[in-house]
């Protein structure tokens, strides 16, 4: 796990529609003790800061309203047009009754964590910190489980 | 200093403890945005939140007891162990008996934790404010003690897809 140095070098953009919910995952953020904590409410204001800033995590909200997962789908087909590329890492942060499925879809799009709500500073730090240090982990997780239900 | 959401007339002059009771004041702001919002999720969240850092909150305080031999210790540990029970409480029936949360409920809840936090600081953490400012050892050590520290070990610990995955993962194992 990170020490708290190692978190304050570390940057963060949250993208959500619901205000509580970008308020939750930005609190936790800075007790965290993330250097930078940037939010975007629309996949098009998110796109914008990526194509001109560096972030060391992006986070998305699932069920906005245009889609979390599909917006992740879209990011990683335009990778080459974000700093960071294809090697950002991404959290999706789903309600509450979370599935197999999602996972399998999220994984799919490209995510490299996915954690549900409620969100606790504890459970947040292990998904970043693992979708930042072992992006790979997630996927690989999620396939596994696959071929048990097939 | 200025705070975001601590009141000036409850600042105590000790930075950390300060700046922990700004993070305890605005955790109540956000129960109060969740409870108008009905989401159970993120009204889970906060409280979740709340646990977390008034858990911690308490222990940093703690520490400075021990370094300084603060007198007030037992009453002060005692109504920190009261409050850990109530929003433990608290969290649990939240996750067991949504339903019981109607609006007047949360209103309660809300109105409690503001008393409580306004009391608790004025009442209690006044008292300890000269001998903590008075050891630079102690405001060291409680400053030293931060927050992904406090948590780290629980991180580790924590697995977030296991709530979704692990039986699936479980009848795996099964058939190895």
């Amino acid at each position: 796990m990170f020490n708290a140095e190692e978190w304050s070098a570390l940057s963060t953009l949250i993208l959500a529609d619901n205000d509580s919910f970008r308020s939750v995952v930005r609190s936790n953020c800075r007790r965290i003790g993330f250097g930078a904590v940037e939010d975007a409410t629309t996949g098009t204001e998110a796109i914008n800061m990526l194509m001109v800033k560096f972030y060391s995590v992006l986070i998305v909200q699932r069920e906005m309203k245009n889609g979390g997962v599909k917006f992740i789908d879209l990011l990683r087909q335009n990778a080459s047009r974000i700093a960071g590329g294809d090697r950002l890492p991404v959290v999706v942060i789903a309600n509450a009754g979370a599935t197999p499925e999602m996972i399998f879809e999220a994984a799919d799009a490209g995510a490299n964590y996915l954690i549900q709500l409620p969100v606790s500073a504890k459970g947040l730090m292990k998904g970043l910190h693992i979708a930042i240090t072992q992006p790979g982990v997630f996927a690989s997780r999620a396939q596994a489980v696959r071929q048990i239900v097939a | 200093m200025g705070f975001e959401h601590l009141p000036p007339n409850l600042v105590t002059g000790v930075a950390s403890v300060d700046g922990d009771h700004d993070q305890l004041f605005g955790l109540v702001e956000q129960f109060r945005e969740a409870k108008e919002e009905r989401n159970l999720g993120l009204l889970r969240s906060f409280v979740a939140g709340l646990v977390e850092y008034t858990v911690y909150h308490f222990k940093r305080e703690e520490i400075g007891f021990e370094i300084t031999g603060f007198s007030g210790k037992a009453n002060h540990c005692a109504e920190h162990r009261n409050l850990e029970a109530t929003v433990c409480g608290l969290e649990k029936e939240l996750a067991e008996n949504p339903q019981a949360f109607t609006a007047e409920k949360l209103e309660e809840i809300d109105a409690f934790l503001v008393e409580w936090l306004n009391h608790h600081i004025a009442e209690l953490d006044m008292a300890f404010k000269d001998a903590f400012n008075s050891s630079p050892e102690a405001i060291k050590a409680m400053e030293d003690y931060t927050f992904v520290g406090h948590l780290a070990d629980a991180a580790e610990d924590c697995d977030p897809l296991g709530d979704i995955l692990g039986d699936l993962e479980n009848q795996g194992e099964g058939h190895v």
